[in-house]
């Protein structure tokens, strides 16, 4: 080999290692870039989540985030309060200023910081409840309230939408070890349904496979908290129907105002129109037409079926035993409006119906309070949503609970 | 990336994007990617990695194929190698004749079945239509519930290859011995799905030149077009398809009253948006497979070359999926007999080349008649200077001004991807509806 053969062979050489470590280095860079993003707050001024910031519009919050708000927001010696369910906790027709959970940081006081993580169509068992678990070592003064339907048991690990977080936070190492949550995730996993062709139908498990995998890659690349706060601070890439321009999608999410208007501008004839009442009535019985039967004698009887072996069994392991006492569910009442609809009988069952389902939410290690019942008509936006004098009641009627809980678990010591 | 898991129509992608769309968008591929890149790179022997890679290939269409999609390229693949190897002419044709039915039983089964023959008794294609699905590969979705049918994974690209394997082996060309080889050649994870389609007599020699060493320009070049694919196909591409889908709606719902509604000028918007939506979705996919197989130090052909810059359909055609034109060109365009047997046989030729062509990106009619559509314009851009007075002036004034010759072919062009993304009926409307028709 001449001198310049092997000069040559050496340049070649360091060319590759050149790029190699380039590349190596690019990645590694956006890796630190990411994780540097899932501790640094980029949401100021959280209030809520919206639809801008939510997997509605094809953002998905990681758990770091949520985490990283509620550091960002408390104060020290907070008895952190973080408030998940569906829609109805979220807000919709409230302003942000006319927001229940606002009110209800008001009637709480300094001593407690409140927190609105809840997502439209989320279950008990969804994001929220992820963060709080994630944040229970570092703030063990928490308590979580979410809301439920009330013969409705959440499914362990979250729902087929929202698991993600759950994923998340399990590869991160952020959950608490619940050999018995962890089962129930497996059997239900498992659990198939056959269908007339021959193959399985699988109601929990989706395309879990690459969930898993690509929460197992981002706890150690963090490009969901790269991208999200690329996203959120400086510009989306992803387009999605709610921000529809060409062009307008591209601008960052944190300059889209959160959209939710006031529900209480809208007339009574909006809120609740004659051509869905029949629909919506279907759905108020749906509560409670399976959950209790009248006997020969005219007694309430439950149906033991689905209280005992679906709905107590499906509280059992949805949390670890130590996070179940600081847990409040709300049962959401339906709007006053439909009452005049409903038969003696109907509005009878649907009052046990809930009563029951308190009883066996603190049956389950849980506590829980039902609202709604006695709340005007203008208190509703829809069947379910609350206006802005809604959600006043609706923290009138928590933030006495909240205190109770704090009392009894000891946090006020 | 989660919303990149979404599964696209078949009919409404060219042929292999679906199936890329469900492959290339998985976390699963991004990590069975970067593992066998890195572990083929510390393998040192060239041997040992081309038996690495084949293993690596087998494990990838297993898991997107699963066996009884694997059964079909298994038992064609063996049927080539060993023909091949025969190297007997009258083999080689079965063995071509095999291929192509095979491709036709298993991919437009249910259009002959149901489009044509039920065209004439639907009935009669209902009940063979339930017999040939019967025989489809059937893999569980990966969500649950009932069985996808399904053609083979890559049945397009590796019936095509294997065709122009047989084709070359029959004209003299020397067959592949090393099994290895062929099995690389047939089932090369890059390229498996949305090609390029490979020709072996420059494919084998790229693979050796990869499995004896991996350069710096190989990793430089490889990443790079990986990059460019993702952005193509992620950012532009996606971004477009929710945007048009929003606007004009899909194949099955064409939302023809927005089209309609809009003003002639945002209807050529659209259709701008149209075309340069499928140009980075599909050379996207294609910049990956580029990508990836170079960053093996594997060169594979160039799919796409600028073809929005073309100043004729033919110029359009060399640049536009370089791969399977060239394929067309060669294995049904020139056998036909090409332009060696006049005018009329030469325009023939050409229209039965492309409504194959057109039926290759996908078994529904539209797909042919934009193959046809395509066909009728190479004709007329290789004749209209024959025809005195119009036609001299029209060559003449191509020839002074390449602007509006380019004008000319893109307006061609773009017209004919509403042939080729909506319904016979709908694109037609909307065809006329971009003149200013709105009826």
């Amino acid at each position: 080999m001449t001198i310049k053969e092997i000069f040559q062979t050496l340049r070649a050489g360091m060319v590759t290692r050149t790029v190699l470590a380039g590349i190596v280095i690019g990645f590694v860079g956006l890796c630190l870039l990411g994780r540097r993003a899932s501790r640094t707050p980029a949401m100021e001024r959280f209030v809520r989540f919206t639809q801008y910031t939510s997997n509605e519009s094809k953002y998905y919050v990681t758990v770091n985030e949520m985490m990283s708000i509620v550091r960002a927001k408390i104060k020290p010696g907070q008895i952190l309060v973080v408030v998940g369910g569906n829609s109805i906790l979220r807000g919709v027709a409230q302003l942000p200023d006319q927001l229940w959970t606002q009110k209800l940081q008001d009637r709480l006081g300094d001593g407690y910081c409140v927190v609105n993580f809840a997502f439209n169509a989320s279950l008990i068992t969804d994001a929220a409840s992820v963060a709080a678990e994630a944040l229970a070592k570092e703030f063990p003064r928490q308590i979580y309230i979410a809301n439920a339907a009330p013969t409705q048991a959440p499914t362990p690990g979250g729902s087929l939408v929202y698991r993600w977080v759950y994923w998340d936070a399990y590869y991160k190492g952020l959950l608490i070890d619940d050999p018995a949550r962890a089962k129930k995730i497996a059997a239900n996993m498992a659990f198939r349904i056959p269908q007339p062709d021959g193959s399985f139908f699988y109601p929990f498990k989706g395309n879990i496979q690459e969930l898993k995998l690509a929460s197992w890659l981002d706890s150690w690349c963090y490009f969901n908290d790269f991208w999200n706060d690329v996203a959120y601070s400086d510009f989306n890439t992803i387009w999605n129907p709610l921000m529809p321009g060409l062009v307008d999608f591209m601008q960052a999410r944190s300059n889209w105002r959160d959209p939710d208007p006031d529900g209480s501008l809208f007339p009574l004839t909006v809120r609740f129109p004659t051509e869905t009442r029949d629909g919506e009535l279907v759905n108020i019985r749906g509560n409670s037409d399976r959950a209790f039967n009248k006997d020969p004698n005219g007694v309430w009887q439950a149906y033991l079926p689905l209280w005992d072996d679906v709905f107590q069994r499906g509280i059992e392991d949805i949390f670890p035993p130590q996070l179940k006492a600081r847990t409040l569910i709300l049962l959401s009442g339906t709007a006053t409006y439909y009452n005049k609809w409903l038969t003696d009988e109907e509005r009878e069952r649907d009052r046990i119906t809930y009563e029951e389902a308190v009883r066996r939410w603190k049956l389950g290690g849980f506590d829980a309070l039902e609202y709604g019942r006695d709340f005007a008509v203008e208190d509703h936006f829809d069947r379910t949503h609350l206006t802005k004098t809604g959600a006043a009641k609706l923290a009138d009627v928590v933030a006495p609970k909240v205190k109770e809980m704090a009392q009894k678990l000891g946090y006020l010591k | 990336m989660n919303e990149f898991f979404t599964s696209l129509r078949a009919a409404f992608e060219p042929a292999g994007a679906d199936e890329a769309g469900r492959i290339f968008n998985t976390y699963w591929f991004v990590a069975f990617a970067v593992a066998t890149t890195l572990a083929y790179w510390l393998l040192r022997k060239p041997a040992l990695r081309l038996s690495f890679l084949a293993i690596a290939c087998v494990l990838f269409h297993y898991h997107f194929a699963g066996p009884a999609g694997m059964a079909p390229i298994i038992v064609l693949g063996i049927l080539t190698y060993l023909i091949g190897l025969s190297r007997h002419r009258l083999a080689c044709v079965a063995g071509i004749v095999v291929a192509v039915l095979a491709l036709c039983f298993y991919k437009y089964a249910h259009f002959f079945v149901l489009d044509v023959l039920g065209l004439i008794n639907p009935a009669w294609g209902q009940a063979i239509e339930k017999a040939a699905r019967a025989s489809l590969p059937r893999i569980a979705s990966p969500e649950g519930g009932t069985f996808l049918f399904i053609p083979p994974l890559g049945m397009s690209f590796f019936a095509f290859e294997f065709v122009h394997y047989l084709y070359e082996v029959r004209k003299g060309a020397a067959p592949l011995k090393n099994p290895l080889k062929f099995v690389l050649f047939s089932i090369f994870f890059p390229s498996l799905v949305a090609g390029p389609i490979k020709r072996f007599g420059q494919f084998i020699p790229s693979l050796e030149a990869g499995a004896a060493g991996v350069n710096a320009d190989d990793v430089a070049v490889g990443f790079r077009r990986i990059a460019m694919g993702f952005l193509k196909k992620v950012v532009i591409a996606d971004n477009l398809t929710g945007y048009l889908e929003l606007n004009l709606g899909t194949y099955d719902h064409p939302n023809l009253g927005n089209f309609a509604g809009a003003g002639l000028v945002l209807r050529w918007f659209y259709l701008v948006l149209v075309a340069l939506r499928i140009l980075f979705d599909f050379s996207g996919y294609s910049d990956i497979a580029i990508g990836l197989a170079r960053l093996l130090g594997i060169q594979l052909p160039e799919n796409f070359n600028w073809p929005y810059a073309a100043r004729s359909i033919q110029d359009f055609w060399q640049r536009w999926h370089i791969s399977l034109s060239s394929w067309i060109r060669d294995y049904v365009y020139i056998p036909l007999g090409g332009n060696r047997h006049g005018a009329v046989r030469r325009i023939v030729n050409g229209l039965i080349a492309f409504a194959l062509c057109g039926l290759w990106h996908g078994a529904a009619w539209n797909f042919v008649v934009w193959g046809l559509y395509h066909g009728i314009g190479l004709a007329v851009c290789a004749t209209y200077r024959n025809v005195p007075g119009v036609g001299r002036l029209l060559g003449w004034m191509f020839g002074k001004f390449p602007a509006l010759a380019w004008l000319v072919t893109e307006v061609f062009v773009c017209i004919g991807w509403l042939l080729f993304f909506y319904p016979l009926q709908s694109a037609l409307l909307m065809a006329t509806q971009l003149f200013g028709y709105t009826r």
